[in-house]
This record gives C-alpha cells, structure tokens and sequence, in this order.
C-alpha cells in the first residue's frame, strides 16, 4: 500500500462528501458522518519504513470498520504527514493538524524526539495522542494527560534483554544509541537495568538520527570487545553500524529494540550479517494466530491483499487502531475529546484481543508485554 | 577414484572421457597389431555377451548409488522434519528458554546450509556445524532446556522432556546418517572393473571390424554411448558435488519459517 497522493486525493473527496466537520459540530474533527484522525511520521527517508508498515497495519483496522457502516455511523479518515522521523517537521505537522485540519486525535506518532517536539502543541489545543510508537519513559513518567501509550516501554525491553543476556553468560553490555531523547532513554534503561548486577556498560557510543555514519562508533565498540552490542536507532542507521562491526571479524551478539523497525531491519540486512541478530518486540509474534488479535490481523491483511507480508510494525499499527476505534465507540453517538479520554482511562485493565494492557488515569503504560525475537538469516524470518 | 573427486566436476568430467579415449586408442592400436599379425582368431559373436554383460554390470552399479543418493534424500528429509518438530516442541517453555533454544537450533541450521552443504561436497563435515550441534546439545543437556514448573497438561506440553530427548537424540543421529550416505560411494576396484570391461570390449570389436569408415564410426560410437553409465556413476557417487542434490535447499523452508 503505497501513501502520497491518492491517499491523499481519497481524503479530500471524503472531505467533501462527508462536508466540514466544524461546520456540523462543535468538536473539532467530528463531522456528521467523519472523524478525523492525524498521523505524522516518517513515511520517507532512512526511516521511512517505520511509519509506512504502522499506517499499513492501522489501515487493516480502520477499513474493516468503516465497511461496517463505521463507528456511530462515522467513517474514520486519516490524514498523514510525514515528518521523515525530524522532529521539527512532526512539531510543524502537529500544528497543521490542530490549526488547519481541526482533527479530533492524533495517532500513531512515530519516535521519541518527534513526540516530544509536538508535546507542547498537543497541550496548546488539548488534542490526545493515541498510541505513540515510542516506549520512552517521558511520556510515561510522570502520566502526561493527552498521551495514552499501548506499548511496552524501552525500559522493560532493555531489563528483558539485560536479563536474558546475563542468564547465558554474557554479561559485557555495550550500547550504541541515538543522540537523542530516544538515545538517551535507551541509555538510562540499561544503566538501570545494569544496577543491580554492580555492572556498567562496556563502551557507550553515540550515532545521529537516520545516519549511516557508524563506523567510528564500531571501531570503538569493537575495541571494547563486548560479548553484546545493544543498538538504540532505527533501521538504516542500525543497520549501518552491524555491517562496519561485522567487518571488524566480531562477534558478538547483537540485540536492537523494537523501534528499530524488525521487518525493514532484515531487509536492510545482507543474508549473512541477518542471522542471529537479537531483537526485542513489543507485540505478540504476528505469525502465530493462536491469539485473538493475531488472528483478525492476518485476516484483515489477507483480505486486504493477498500477498501482504506480517509485521511487528503492521501488527502494532493494527493493535492501535482497534484501541482508538474501541474508544472512539465507547466515547459514544456524539463524542467529544474529554469523553474519549474519559473512555480510554476507564479501560482499566483489558486486552485487545486477548493482548493485555493497563488504561486510567494515574496509570497510561500501556502493556507490559515484551519479548525476544531473533533474525534468520535465509529469508529475514523470524523466530521467538 | 579419490583423485578424481579432488577435481572440480567439469574437470573430473573431461579427465574420465579422457581415459575412455585413452583406453579406445590402446585397444585400437592392440587390435591392430594382433590383426598385423594374424593371430586374431575372435568371432564377432563374442560382442553380444560382452556388450550385455559391461551393461548388467554398469547398471548394477549406478541402481547401488541411485539407491544410495535416494537414501540420503530420506534422511535428509527425515533430519528437517526432526529440526521442525524440536523447533515445536520448545514451545513449551518459557519465553527466554525457549527463544534461546530455537535460536541455537537455527544456528545449527543456518551452519548446516551456509557451512556444511559446501564441505559436505569434499566428503567432510563442518568444524562450524559441529559446534553449533555440540552448543545445542550443551543447551538441552542444561536446566535451561527443562520446565521450571509443570505446565498445564495439553498435547502440545504433553512428555514435553522424553519428546524433547527424542528429537534431540534423533538430529544428531540424522546428521551421522546424513554424512555417511553422503560419503562419496566410488570404488577403485569398481572403476578398474568397468575399464577392463570397456577395454575389452573395445578391444574386440575393433579386433572384428575392417575398414577406415567401419572404425572411424565404432570409434564415434564407442566414445559416445560407453562412457555414458561411467560418468552416471561417477555423478551419483557423490550427488552434492555433482549438483544432483542441493542440501541447503532441503534446509530453505526450515528458515524461512517464522516461529
């Protein structure tokens, strides 16, 4: 499914079909017969993959809704901006959303930094954000009130693989993150993570945002001879920096959090350097359909397009959407933002599809789910 | 025939038509000297048994190795599907024991395809492929492969540890299998059979055949259909070398497997 244009086209001629949303009601972004929702991400660039397999996943979601007649009889439309992961861009884009487009709620932001950037605007016009793709502590702690997270966060991903590294002996961490708010949440997970065994790690090195400009910090890592190399980036960049490290003969295992992109992380691979890499995952294995919500995603892919390939970044687009489109219809007929919200934290704890996660007021982590996936080599599969 | 495994295959291809050709000349020119001097007393209807029985033998010959390399294909076979049901059965445990399991498990696979499938074809076994069964087995040998408490009895977790103990068992066994039907099948008394069959019979049917055009074509004949079964058998007794077999795309699906 490819974005540009003729989405943006299907858009405009939902706008006018269905006619200003203000016009009919007082609740930006709600039409009589629409909801506008908005997405800023990266859906170009180095880490365009990112935002694209999200929106695709969500797409699944919201399709299959919308066929049925919508929620309360509103059809969900999405607009998407991409802010090609820079969080200035996503800063600009957010306050499109809330000045020109008067969307309803935001959804699916792609990254730490471009959150944060777009936080203030959020609180200037008291706009929600659903499900951001970031685990980062500080749209977590302390509770922001317009952010409701559904994922893990990084901190429990880094205390898993701490733990699972430690368990088989390898206990010489270092790390290589962005030089960022996503970085550096990273970096504080696994110094956290690491206290406890009286340990720090090995080499700590820095890499710039959708850079492939990695091979001084792996020459450096390398140097430090870790027995794993935590990355904390997104695909290009982390991909970047395993193909200069595996030059330098090491061998070290390598783990990426579930930012990085798995899908667009083995294709960016050669088959040779794929094999083995480490990655931590946020949602259930979108192979095995034995939960609820695994299973209606491969049928809403498969009867989408026959030929779509499963993703965790699709699954967890997916997950999304039927949690704002659960909100949205418990929000009720004529629904405002306070009343989604309220709908939102009164979820408590529940599950999507048997995937469980924690919603209220004093509590917006999401899920606690977390797991390890390794790459394989021959077909950039993956097992769990 | 060692030395002709050593060679690349065009290379051992080219060496094996050249010793039928070496061996066409000899009996050619014997023939001709035997029939310089009179002393040839064979009858052409001595060709028939010798031509049948350079065939029954050659054919005996080539089933023994088809019927090797098909073994080999079947334990094979029977190897992936003991790799798959030991992927399977891990699933029983927990989250980290169970991804660490699998993961060896695909190393293991991974240094099968991308190691063993190219040494195989000298006839050895990888230093890779045997660390990589011997971490695994260090795995499985470990509290790591056990159940840190009795799961809830279904027949997915149902004799979890004599399942996971068989399969385990059977994979290394399979690589044995594996390994000895892949050993190259050539015998030097085998080849030395056929050539003295072919000399032979070389030898006499230039010996009854007159006349430059008559063994311009025997010769043609000869060097084309003769040959033949020899280069069969040479081929079959070492399938992986000769591309009659591809292991690594026998372990394809396995990777490709999202489990």
């Amino acid at each position: 499914m490819t974005p540009g244009l003729p989405r943006m086209l299907g858009v405009l001629v939902a706008l006018l079909c269905f006619g200003q949303p203000q016009s009919h009601a007082a609740e930006p972004g709600i039409g009589p017969r629409s909801i506008l929702i908005g997405q800023s991400a990266a859906f170009s660039g180095p880490s365009g993959a990112l935002g694209r397999e999200f929106r695709q996943g969500a797409h699944y979601a919201f399709n299959e809704v919308n066929a049925r007649g919508g929620v309360h009889g509103r059809q969900i439309i999405t607009i998407y901006r991409d802010d090609g992961y820079e969080p200035d861009r996503a800063a600009v884009n957010t306050s499109k959303f809330a000045a020109k487009d008067q969307v309803f709620a935001l959804f699916g932001y792609v990254g730490t930094a471009t959150v944060v950037s777009s936080l203030p605007i959020l609180e200037r016009f008291g706009i929600p954000l659903i499900a951001p793709v970031t685990g980062a502590q500080i749209i977590r702690s302390p509770v922001h009130r317009l952010v409701f997270n559904l994922r893990s966060s990084y901190h429990r991903e880094i205390a898993l693989l701490v733990d699972y590294l430690s368990r088989y002996g390898r206990d010489a961490i270092a790390i290589v993150y962005q030089n960022d708010a996503f970085g550096k949440d990273g970096l504080n997970g696994l110094l956290k993570a690491l206290a406890p065994k009286a340990r720090k790690p090995v080499a700590m090195e820095t890499v710039q945002r959708n850079s492939a400009n990695t091979q001084e910090a792996a020459r450096r890592v390398a140097r430090s001879k870790p027995e794993a190399v935590l990355l904390v980036s997104s695909y290009s960049t982390n991909a970047s920096f395993i193909k200069h490290y595996r030059k330098l003969d090491t061998t070290a295992q390598i783990f990426n959090l579930s930012f990085v992109g798995s899908n667009a992380l083995s294709r960016a691979l050669p088959s040779p350097l794929r094999h083995g890499i480490g990655v931590s995952q946020v949602v259930p294995f979108p192979w095995d359909p034995r939960l609820p919500i695994v299973r209606d995603y491969q049928l809403a892919m498969k009867r989408s397009d026959p030929e779509a390939k499963f993703g965790f970044s699709s699954l967890e687009g997916y997950m999304a959407a039927q949690l704002l489109i659960r909100a949205l219809d418990q929000a009720g007929p004529n629904p405002t933002r306070q009343a989604f919200m309220s709908a939102l934290d009164q979820l408590q704890s529940s599950d999507i599809g048997g995937f469980p996660f924690t919603m209220s007021q004093s509590n917006r982590s999401g899920s606690s789910f977390v797991q390890l996936t390794f790459l394989n080599g021959q077909a950039g599969s993956f097992i769990h | 025939m060692p030395s002709l495994e050593q060679l690349p295959l065009g290379l051992a291809l080219c060496a094996i038509y050249v010793l039928f050709i070496l061996m066409t000349a000899a009996a050619l020119l014997l023939s001709r000297r035997l029939s310089t001097h009179k002393h040839s007393v064979l009858q052409p209807g001595l060709l028939s048994p010798l031509g049948s029985l350079y065939i029954f033998t050659t054919a005996f010959l080539l089933s023994n190795v088809i019927f090797q390399t098909n073994n080999l294909k079947t334990a094979v076979t029977q190897e992936v599907v003991t790799f798959s049901k030991l992927g399977a059965v891990l699933n029983v445990l927990p989250q980290q024991q169970r991804v660490e399991g699998r993961r060896l498990l695909f190393d293991y696979a991974y240094s099968i395809t991308h190691d063993e499938a190219a040494t195989m074809k000298k006839g050895l076994r990888s230093d890779n492929s045997q660390a990589a069964i011997d971490r695994l087995r260090e795995f499985l040998s470990s509290s790591s492969a056990a159940l840190p408490e009795a799961p809830a009895v279904t027949p997915e977790s149902a004799n979890y540890l004599r399942r996971a103990s068989d399969f385990s068992f059977d994979l290394i066994d399979a690589r044995e299998r594996r390994l000895s039907l892949a050993s190259s099948s050539n015998s030097p008394v085998l080849w030395l059979s056929i050539g003295v069959m072919y000399f032979t019979f070389a030898f006499l049917s230039f010996s009854v055949h007159r006349g430059a055009s008559s063994l311009l074509w025997l010769t043609v004949i000869l060097l084309f259909a003769f040959p033949v079964p020899a280069v069969m058998l040479f081929l079959y007794s070492n399938p992986l070398a000769a591309g009659l077999y591809d292991l690594a795309a026998q372990f394809a699906p396995i990777l490709a497997r999202n489990m």
